[in-house]
């Protein structure tokens, strides 16, 4: 088996894979991208990050927690994690209560809901701004090789873009990255690699075809 | 060669400047305080941080007079209900049939269009499907607060009788709708441009016949804004040209025993109530949106105005009403520590570099590790002077050039180590034709730079900006620093 078979079996098993992960367990998306709750304290002073973090962390024990300030003067806090119970919050306006010295009242606080993102959200606007480069892309290399047959670069260009979105996705789907909006982020890394990957790819071939050429009109110069 | 040498140390002295200046920066002493000179970063919605605008159904209820029918009966004073003997009902502004999933979603993308419309430069809107719960995050800038106080409108427009409050034409008749300006030498006007779809379109006609001005002897005021809008707008425009609000009223005053009205409305709240001069055949209505003015503020502030009602009418109304729960600033976790984080991350992939070149081109590699640290302090330095803003994305591509000048400077390394052994081998020429050999290779990384840079969303606007600069940056520096570096240096 030549190495280019091995790797478009390896590719297409990894695909495969990352299909059948999402479809079944979906993305690791991370806790603030799912649906979550928030609480939002008025210490009425300024207040460290760390040190709200101290106290979340003897409360939310093991749970993932985002500390925000709020308002440009910070002096209210907005703590988010995956759910928060009665217990918790009355701890947590407890413990708030004795750091600060104000006087909040479990009762009078909160606990929000913030609904879910779907990643779909994030990805959407990206598409038509990616398919729209890509034109140009294609574009542009169909015209500078087309040496290599215009057909064969257009469908070469378009299937290797997708197919290493795919994978990107894939690996992403597989590792269990949690992903919320970085995954726009992934998404154009791998996209531009895609393109550097295929426009190398095709400047190597147009160099050998050149350099082939090359030979063979100097050959026919010897005949002669 | 004692030249070549001071060639060098006087780039490598120039690599340290810039480095020093990008990283460090240049501190003054200001009021007893020391003050970094150098500009700082700009940091997108996601790192810098985001306005959040929490939107509930609304459980207001309206008020409702029936008559013993049971039909509605609009606009009747306490004294008549009492005579009459209507009934006054309280019915909630969002029905119990209408808080459905799919209603909820409808609002989601009706938002999303009224943003793009509104060129919101990145959001997040969040659903709760079952509650109908809306959480709607933006950039903090100028336009944030226009941008919230468009999420609530519900964006009913309507065309009725003065007199019968018929309801004449509403949304379902709108095909598009758009700001224009019109300039002349006396100021500039903006226009709100409203077209109909064929079914609007003939009914419009309809409504301009009938509800057309009885009296054509106009004051005189109103003379002189028909000839300013004769000389500065379209023969269509010049159609419906009495449309102001000044002008409506006044017609009211003198013919309000002869001539039949329309009101325009939106969000039930009169915008204006006019008559027609002229049937209007095409479709298109203008309305002039404040006064002609020479003033860039009131200008803006009427194109903002415009722009409002655009994205408002444009599209479908939301199908429920919404309340603004809460429209608070919040803070990126990461801001604080956004800065740092991004130098450590870069000055980790330096040293890197530095090593691995150290260790396979040794000196030649020492000095393209030291070319690769001044480019990555050039290309901070850039990106905060050309006012880039830095979102997730600007930091990954930021990122993504350093590892585009890492392939590149191990690309000239490689080829001139190749030559090693040959001794006619031109060090000049094989770094240009490595650099040249790079340059075809990017020129499709070129084109997705330019097109992201000028895309609407910040976040890729920003992916693009830094590598169209990051690219630029690579071919020059490298041009004129790398290879001056390299090129006194003995293989």
């Amino acid at each position: 088996m030549n190495k280019n078979k091995t790797i478009t079996i390896v590719v297409a098993l990894i695909i495969i894979l990352g299909i059948i992960i999402t479809l079944t367990s979906g993305f690791n998306v991370n806790f603030m991208t799912k649906k979550h709750e928030q609480i939002l304290l008025n210490l009425e002073k300024q207040f460290n990050v760390s040190d709200i973090r101290d106290i979340t962390n003897e409360i939310f024990n093991g749970q993932e927690v985002q500390i925000e300030p709020v308002e440009v003067i910070e002096e209210q806090v907005m703590i988010s994690t995956n759910k928060i119970t009665d217990e918790q919050k009355n701890n947590l306006v407890k413990k708030i209560n004795e750091k600060y010295g104000t006087e909040l009242k479990a009762e009078e606080v909160k606990a929000e809901s913030v609904p879910k993102t779907k990643l779909r959200d994030y990805i959407i606007p990206h598409i038509w701004e990616m398919i729209f480069a890509t034109i140009l892309v294609v574009v542009y290399e169909c015209i500078k090789y087309k040496k290599l047959k215009v057909l064969k670069t257009l469908v070469q260009t378009i299937l290797g873009i997708v197919i290493v979105q795919l994978l990107t996705f894939s690996i992403v789907a597989i590792t269990r990255i949690p992903v919320g909006n970085n995954i726009v982020s992934i998404m154009f890394v791998a996209y531009i690699v895609s393109v550097f990957g295929l426009t190398t790819m095709f400047e190597n071939k147009l160099q050998k075809l050149k350099l082939e050429e090359g030979k063979k009109k100097k050959n026919a110069i010897e005949v002669k | 060669m004692k030249k070549n040498k001071l060639k060098i140390i006087t780039i490598i002295l120039l690599i340290v400047l810039v480095t020093m200046v990008g990283v460090i920066g240049i501190y003054t002493k200001e009021k007893g305080q020391m003050i970094n000179k150098v500009k700082d970063y700009e940091y997108g919605m996601n790192v810098q941080g985001k306005r959040v605008a929490t939107l509930e159904l609304s459980t207001e209820e309206l008020e409702v007079v029936k008559d013993s029918k049971g039909n509605v009966v609009e606009g009747a004073t306490d004294e008549e209900i009492k005579k009459n003997g209507y009934k006054t009902e309280k019915t909630p502004v969002n029905s119990q049939d209408s808080l459905t999933s799919e209603n909820y979603s409808v609002t989601k993308e009706i938002l999303e269009k009224r943003l793009n419309q509104l060129n919101a430069s990145n959001y997040e809107i969040k659903l709760d499907e079952k509650t109908g719960k809306i959480m709607v995050e933006l950039p903090e800038d100028d336009n944030t607060d226009n941008l919230v106080s468009n999420l609530t409108t519900v964006g009913k427009f309507e065309i009725i009788d003065t007199d019968t409050k018929e309801v004449l034409l509403n949304n379902n008749d709108i095909k598009t709708s758009e700001a224009l300006r019109s300039t002349t030498t006396t100021g500039t006007s903006i226009y709100l441009s409203i077209e109909f779809n064929n079914e609007g379109k003939k009914k419009l006609e309809d409504i301009t016949k009938k509800y057309v001005k009885v009296d054509q002897e106009t004051s005189e005021n109103e003379t002189t804004e028909t000839s300013e809008s004769e000389n500065t707008t379209s023969e269509n425009k010049t159609t419906e040209n009495t449309t102001t609000e000044n002008t409506a009223s006044e017609d009211t005053a003198t013919e309000e025993n002869t001539e039949k009205t329309i009101t325009m409305k939106l969000d039930d709240t009169e915008i204006m109530s006019t008559s027609f001069e002229e049937p209007i055949t095409d479709g298109k209505m203008y309305l002039t949106v404040g006064q002609e003015t020479t003033n860039i503020d009131t200008l803006n502030e009427n194109l903002k105005q415009a722009r409002n009602m655009v994205a408002v009418i444009a599209n479908q109304n939301l199908p429920l009403t919404y309340e603004l729960n809460s429209n608070i600033y919040i803070e990126s976790p990461v801001k604080d520590i956004i800065t740092f984080g991004i130098l450590i991350a870069i000055g980790c992939i330096v040293a890197v570099t530095l090593i691995v070149f150290l260790i396979r081109y040794r000196g030649k590699g020492l000095l393209a590790g030291i070319s690769y640290i001044g480019l990555s302090a050039l290309l901070l330095l850039i990106v905060r002077y050309w006012n880039v803003e830095l979102s997730i994305e600007g930091i990954v591509s930021l990122f993504a050039m350093l590892i585009l000048n890492y392939i590149l400077t191990n690309k000239i390394l490689k080829n001139i180590k190749k030559e090693k052994d040959n001794p006619k081998a031109d060090l000049k020429h094989i770094i240009n034709m490595s650099i040249k050999d790079f340059t075809l290779k990017v020129i499709p990384l070129f084109i997705i730079a330019i097109v992201f840079a000028f895309m609407q969303w910040s976040s890729t606007s920003s992916f693009g900006m830094v590598m169209f600069w990051g690219l630029t940056l690579i071919e020059l520096y490298n041009l004129l620093i790398t290879k001056n570096l390299l090129k006194y240096k003995k293989m």
